[in-house]
């Protein structure tokens, strides 16, 4: 007997999908499509609560993200970025970036260097901004940080030693620090070691995947917002209007779901379709 | 202007990034090139990474002044090497025992208050006088459902008789609660992945990236499609006369 289509259709090769998705994610770097988005209230409260600290407050923009996470956070940690310095030129913002990975010394880098912000570039360096570089040691590196910040990096990424920069004047250990800004592509060990201990105030910018394991701590109070994924990156740069890679990436990521969930649709139409025939 | 080093850059990028997405394709020589080489260059550059951060906050300032618990934790540090030394293995062991205790020391305290403590304070939510009615409903799908999936992981009462019947049926509520959460992380991993694939085809999109994507792509993706059909000729059975 010859096999139904829905029988045929439950034995495509996956590997036509896959075609199919590199096609639907290309297609909008091809061609200019652009599909509409909302800006969820996450992002909302994330970008809110930054905007509420008060004038000349120091913010520490950890990093904890990976070489195969940056090409998801890339867009939150450009869109951060940028709104710090617009923060740290308006309203007198201090910045001190720290990297957690060893990714974590050179990804900040490259994106200080983008923004005409590397110590090559501007002798603004190291008044209102640095980087650190790379923190050594996991949890046991942030405790002591949180207790004292030369005692695990006494000079900057460059090797300036951290006296010599005046943005770090009369900042010695974490309660120094007004907020810290996360990102992350692997969970964090600052909710247990400088929130718990300390009461720091945590924001995020988790990868996708982390977010359902994130939101209890947003609910528990432990962050005080979260940026998830791609999607949180992009809608930050619309609401910042710092339009960037996100914006760009955005069309791709909703055109991908749509062809995912017609996916899904199909196969289980197929499914119920097959069982009724008795196929299976 | 372009040094070599760009140019070879460049070619890294596409040829490594192609080299394991032919992966989707199937197992093939590109892909195990490419995973190899990125395990190995991720352990290089992570080791030297851990050894320039070392020299510049360790090694460095006790040129001035020694730190004798900095000195104490290096010594401990090089203990780890003793595990390809047979005779003085066990020294491995001591590396590895303050390792690993250091470390739940340091973690355990703090996660009871963060991960049990604040949690379950968080879950005692007002069911209703929050304000709006969107307040009330979320604190009750919250707290509904904890208490339903924590009654799902009941098993030592069955479900029949006066009170077990009851809890049968929470239990159910539980297991649509989990289910639910399930297909939401689910469909979280779907968009985490698809998030580092489009960025990732960004990257490929450049426009200095571009003519090697096409070329490059074209000529792993002739050969996936060429050995394949090689392979299906070969194992295809031969048709003779009746």
């Amino acid at each position: 007997m010859a096999e139904s289509i829905w029988t045929k259709m439950s034995k495509i090769d996956a590997r036509w999908l896959f075609l199919f998705l590199w096609i639907v994610v290309l297609a909008p770097f091809i061609v200019s499509i652009s599909l509409p988005m909302k800006i969820s209230a996450l992002t909302n409260q994330w970008y809110n609560y930054l905007n509420d600290m008060p004038d000349g407050s120091v913010v520490l923009w950890s990093w904890d993200v990976s070489f195969a996470g940056w090409s998801e956070m890339e867009a939150s940690g450009v869109a951060v970025t940028k709104l710090l310095r617009k923060l740290m030129e308006e309203r007198d913002f201090r910045i001190i970036m720290i990297g957690h990975r060893s990714e974590c010394g050179p990804l900040p880098e490259i994106v200080l260097k983008d923004l005409g912000m590397h110590p090559d570039q501007t002798a603004e360096y190291g008044k209102k901004y640095c980087h650190l570089g790379y923190m050594a040691g996991g949890s046991v590196a942030m405790i002591n940080f949180a207790k004292d910040i030369r005692s695990v990096m006494p000079v900057d990424w460059w090797g300036t030693p951290l006296d010599d920069l005046p943005v770090m004047d009369g900042i010695n250990t974490i309660q120094d620090i007004d907020l810290c800004i996360y990102i992350e592509s692997g969970g964090t060990a600052a909710i247990t070691q400088w929130v718990i201990p300390y009461g720091t105030k945590l924001m995020l910018c988790s990868v996708q995947g982390n977010v359902p394991g994130q939101m209890p701590n947003l609910q528990a109070g432990l962050i005080k917002g979260m940026l998830g994924g791609l999607r949180g990156g992009a809608e930050l740069e619309k609401l910042t209007g710092f339009l960037g890679v996100g914006n760009i990436n955005i069309t791709a990521f909703s055109s991908a779901h749509l062809v995912i969930m017609a996916f899904i649709v199909l196969a289980n139409i197929t499914f119920f379709i097959r069982r009724a025939r008795r196929e299976i | 202007m372009a040094t070599i080093w760009d140019d070879l850059t460049l070619f890294l990028t596409v040829w490594g990034t192609l080299c394991v997405y032919s992966y989707t394709f199937k197992d093939n020589p590109f892909w195990k090139w490419g995973t190899n080489t990125l395990v190995g260059g991720y352990i290089a550059y992570s080791a030297i990474s851990n050894i320039d951060y070392m020299a510049k906050n360790v090694i460095n300032p006790m040129m001035t002044k020694v730190n004798w618990v900095h000195v104490a934790a290096i010594l401990v540090g090089f203990l780890w090497y003793f595990r390809f030394w047979k005779k003085y293995y066990y020294l491995y062991r001591y590396a590895l025992a303050i390792s690993v205790g250091s470390g739940i020391g340091i973690t355990l305290a703090k996660s009871v208050s963060s991960n049990i403590i604040k949690q379950v304070a968080s879950t005692m939510l007002p069911l209703y006088g929050t304000g709006t009615l969107r307040g009330d409903f979320d604190n009750i799908v919250i707290v509904v459902s904890v208490l339903s999936v924590m009654t799902y992981f009941i098993f030592t009462i069955a479900h029949e008789g006066p009170v077990g019947k009851p809890i049968g049926w929470i239990s159910k509520v539980g297991r649509w609660v989990l289910v639910i959460t399930f297909g939401i992380d689910f469909g979280n991993v779907i968009a985490a992945r698809m998030s580092l694939f489009i960025g990732t085809v960004k990257t490929l999109m450049l426009p200095q990236h571009q003519t090697l994507f096409a070329i490059i792509g074209t000529v792993i993706m002739i050969y996936l499609v060429g050995t394949e059909l090689a392979k299906r000729r070969k194992v295809a059975p031969e048709i003779t006369a009746p």
